[in-house]
């Protein structure tokens, strides 16, 4: 799923957050284990609201969240990418360029835009010999108003290659023990992409995909655990190509997906890798060249703390606590795996089908300060970086020695940063109201067969407010 | 004899094919690079005015009848690679010493349709990078952050 600043699209961080005992790697996890000890019918291990599904051994819940919410962006302009394929005297077509601009986005951000997601979720476990048998399906629709810039509006939604049916299936999952298949949770995202309800620069995609965790229980320290988890998942959910520069062709292979995890009451450690596979068809319908391959990969790390301010400062503070997480992300022809903006793609290729992968990282530290039961308040920095670049081509072959060959590559780089604040009070049991406002920093610059282009930068403000009930 | 019918023909045929006001394309960045390809059998008649530090024109033609007129005044270097496949071809190449100019450092990008194809332009800083696509070989994307 390529990120936009769409804020519906945080909203699915919500579903994974309304039910986090849905994530099998999540530690610590002792719901399966005490209901284990306590017998399968016993549905009150896994927590408040479920139920005995007849006499079938499997306790259920099902869960509603809603959410509405207006929002107002103030971005004026923004910069925007063109890829394109460059005429040339000696391929006939292909030398690939790309070039940055603003772009006005006056006309599309001139009115607030409202919005709405909806999630309803269903949960059945029970005990088996082999382990916790769990079903789990999160449906979703979430779709806001969005102006095309010439008074024509749209309602984009969470659509999967343009099916709101694929869409709709946020999560659908079966895990038996540690085994897990369906629609779920990648494995190489964390918890949470900050605590702000729109989202920060972090990956976090439901995707097919089959996992397997182990999980270890039996370490020293009190209340601590580990698992190890590795998945295979859909890699097209995470491609970033455009088309021109890059072209994805039918892959051989899934992404390979691994991750540790390490947490007590109090804190939890992530680390997480993947390998992506690149076969490269752009290339091949530009300008005849053979399809390029190549592998690019992605790795994360990540904690979160957990803190009660009265252990720290005394009664002073008293019913205050406060959790704060760091990520940072690298990856090398995997873009999709930062939960970055569309501003690169994975790779380019050249005329020749030659591969060169784009690199960047992602970070983002947030914290969340709960000030009374039910006020709370977080703040959330996120940046980024990307890089794309080409080989050189020629233009033109010249006439050696006389006259030399024109060659053209390109150097560009993305680098942006965001700073979000929040506040959520929770009016009744179940029913929050929250307001958010962010301010986002971007810049491009480049170089074109080793001349400087100019660099460019933007800022804008956003806000959001919004409404949520759960059931 | 011979040669008066050839520029007549020349002539005759330039009327007929564009029918149209030249396309002018100009650039005044410190390095320009203007790539003319429009599509085949495409008939074209441009005319590229560069100035500037670093020129470069890059044009192959491939339509009954094409022109092209280059003028460049480029204080390090001029240079201009023409293929014409037409009936009829016509080029002009002009190239000196630019000893008056200021660059341009206005940046942006515009695309647009022209009668002859694809019309893409990029300024950026000192960079002014120019392409004339047919339909056949305009492949363009666009993407960044949603609005």
């Amino acid at each position: 799923m390529r990120r936009g600043a769409a804020i519906y699209v945080a909203m699915a961080a919500l579903g994974t957050l309304a039910a986090p005992q849905a994530r099998s790697a999540d530690l610590p996890g002792a719901a399966a284990a005490a209901a284990e000890k306590k017998g399968a019918t016993d549905c009150t291990v896994y927590g408040a609201k479920f139920f005995a599904l007849g006499d079938t051994g499997f306790c259920a819940k099902f869960g509603l969240d809603l959410m509405g919410f207006v929002a107002k962006d103030f971005a004026k302009q923004d910069i925007a990418m063109v890829g394109q394929r460059l005429p040339s005297a000696s391929y006939g077509a292909g030398p690939p360029i790309l070039y940055y601009y603003k772009k006005d986005f006056g006309e599309q951000t001139r009115n607030p835009y409202p919005g709405l997601d909806a999630q309803a979720s269903f949960m059945a476990a029970r005990q088996t010999d082999l382990g916790p048998l769990v079903a789990f399906v999160n449906l979703r629709l979430a779709g806001q108003v969005q102006n095309y810039g010439d008074e024509t509006r749209y309602i984009a939604n969470n659509s999967v290659d343009g099916s709101i049916f694929k869409g709709m299936f946020d999560q659908a999952w079966v895990r038996l023990g540690g085994l897990e298949a369906g629609i779920q949770p990648s494995m190489f995202g964390f918890a949470r992409w900050g605590y702000t309800v729109t989202p920060g620069y972090s990956s976090l995609v439901d995707t097919p995909a089959v996992s397997y965790t182990y999980r270890i229980d039996d370490i020293p320290a009190k209340g601590e655990a580990a698992t190890v988890s590795v998945a295979i998942e859909d890699p097209d959910r995470r491609d970033m190509a455009d088309g021109a520069l890059s072209e994805y062709g039918s892959v051989r292979w899934p992404d390979f997906v691994a991750q540790a995890r390490f947490g007590g009451p109090s804190f939890l450690f992530h680390i997480a890798g993947a390998a992506h596979e690149i076969r490269d068809r752009a290339a091949a319908d530009c300008c005849g060249a053979s399809v390029g391959e190549a592998w690019g990969g992605a790795g994360t790390l990540a904690s979160e703390l957990h803190v009660k301010w009265s252990d720290v400062f005394g009664d002073a503070a008293a019913g205050m606590y406060g959790r704060l997480m760091i990520q940072g992300a690298v990856a090398r022809g995997a873009i999709g795996y930062l939960g970055v903006p569309f501003f690169a793609t994975d790779y380019v290729a050249d005329a020749d089908g030659a591969i060169h992968m784009s690199q960047g990282y992602s970070a983002i530290v947030s914290y969340e300060h709960l000030w009374t039961p039910t006020l709370k308040s977080s703040l959330t920095y996120s940046l980024f970086e990307t890089s794309q670049t080409s080989g050189a081509a020629l233009l033109s072959p010249g006439l050696p020695p006389l006259i030399p060959a024109v060659p053209m590559w390109f150097d560009v780089k993305v680098h942006g940063s965001e700073l979000q604040a929040g506040i959520e009070d929770m009016v009744q049991p179940d029913l929050m109201i929250g307001f958010e406002a962010s301010y986002t920093w971007t810049s491009a610059h480049g170089a074109y067969a080793g001349a400087a282009a100019a660099p460019l930068d933007v800022s804008f403000p956003a806000v959001a407010a919004y409404v949520r009930r759960v059931f | 004899m011979s040669r008066g019918l050839t520029i007549l023909f020349l002539l005759s045929g330039f009327c007929g094919a564009a029918g149209a006001q030249p396309l002018d394309l100009r650039q005044n960045h410190t390095v320009n690079y203007a790539i003319v390809e429009p599509g085949a059998g495409v008939s074209s008649d441009v005319e590229v005015r560069q100035t500037g530090k670093d020129n470069t024109t890059i044009a192959v033609e491939n339509g009954a009848y094409n022109s092209l007129e280059v003028d460049q005044r480029g204080r390090d270097a001029n240079y201009t690679h023409i293929e014409q496949f037409g009936l009829a071809n016509n080029a002009v190449v002009i190239q000196q010493y630019d000893f008056r100019n200021k660059d341009n450092t206005n940046s942006g990008y515009i695309g647009e349709t022209t009668p002859y194809g694809y019309l893409s332009e990029f300024n950026s800083g000192g960079v002014s990078i120019l392409a004339l696509t047919g339909a056949g070989n305009t492949l363009v994307s666009s993407f960044g952050r949603n609005h």
